[in-house]
């Protein structure tokens, strides 16, 4: 058989898919953001081994630095989404890059009320596991390495 | 349905084209679902274990009310962050599936032509 009319033969529906496969559902993946988003999740994790020590707790003022660089991470990482979610607006992309970006900013909101609760309450292993800050920073790094294909 | 194999698919006729892209997508799809299941699952368990403890902790006075308004804050914002991760994985699958069946059709075409059209 020749591949000439084989071609031919394909129904319109596969013909529809041949110029569909440039559409894309998910934006274009950003190392950047990736990585500061990482960074972000290390940071949080030397804030729970700190926490964790079995001898002493660690006053607020010596984990405060952990905080601080998370913080920063996460402003870059959200300063670089938001771009992008500013420019596939319009786009079937568009959807999922808002998701992004908003899962970045739950994140950082959420480092902001354990912040706070560090410096006023003190944490401990308990309140850090159960303020779940680890996880909700990493699902929105573990997106972002999803965007990946 | 198994999944082609992409080196050598060389479909004779629309059906079997159609054939290989279900197979495909069956394999894609039944993968990425379970994948999210378990994930988001395993999210929303973790997401109980710390509400009630805070809610134990609280009734048995072992943590204050300020704290576990800010533990309760912290853990509606992880809940968030789930169902935003559940929608935002019907994208990737949407996406893994218009890649695999974009994969099988460039694989046609490639094996029978020789062509590799990106597009």
């Amino acid at each position: 058989m020749r591949p000439r009319s084989t071609l031919i033969r394909l129904p319109a529906s596969a013909l529809a898919l041949l110029v569909a496969g440039c559409v894309s559902f998910l934006p274009p993946y950003d190392h950047a953001v990736h990585q500061q988003l990482e960074k972000a999740v290390d940071e949080i994790g030397k804030i729970g081994t700190a926490v964790s020590l079995p001898y002493r707790q660690p006053a607020f003022s010596e984990v405060e630095p952990y905080y601080i660089a998370a913080f920063s991470h996460l402003a870059s990482a959200e300063q670089v989404a938001s771009g992008r979610t500013q420019a596939v607006r319009g786009n079937v992309s568009a959807r999922s890059a808002a998701i992004v970006s908003e899962a970045i900013g739950n994140c950082r909101e959420a480092l902001t009320a354990l912040r706070e609760l560090h410096r006023t309450l003190g944490v401990d292993a308990t309140d850090l596991a159960d303020s779940r800050v680890p996880r909700t920073c990493t699902i929105a790094a573990i997106m972002e390495e999803r965007l990946q294909r | 349905m198994p999944r082609v194999n992409l080196e050598t698919f060389k479909p004779n006729s629309a059906g079997e084209l159609v054939e290989g892209i279900i197979g495909e997508l069956a394999g894609v799809l039944g993968n990425s679902w379970t994948e999210a299941r378990s994930e988001v699952e395993a999210d929303i368990e973790a997401y109980a274990a710390s509400s009630y403890r805070t809610l134990e902790r609280l009734v048995e006075g072992q943590i204050s009310q300020e704290k576990a308004d800010l533990l309760l804050h912290m853990q509606e914002l992880f809940l968030n962050q789930i169902f935003l991760n559940v929608e935002f994985w019907t994208y990737v699958i949407a996406q893994r599936a218009l890649d695999a069946v974009t994969a099988v059709v460039t694989a046609a075409i490639r094996n029978w032509t020789g062509i590799s059209l990106n597009f």
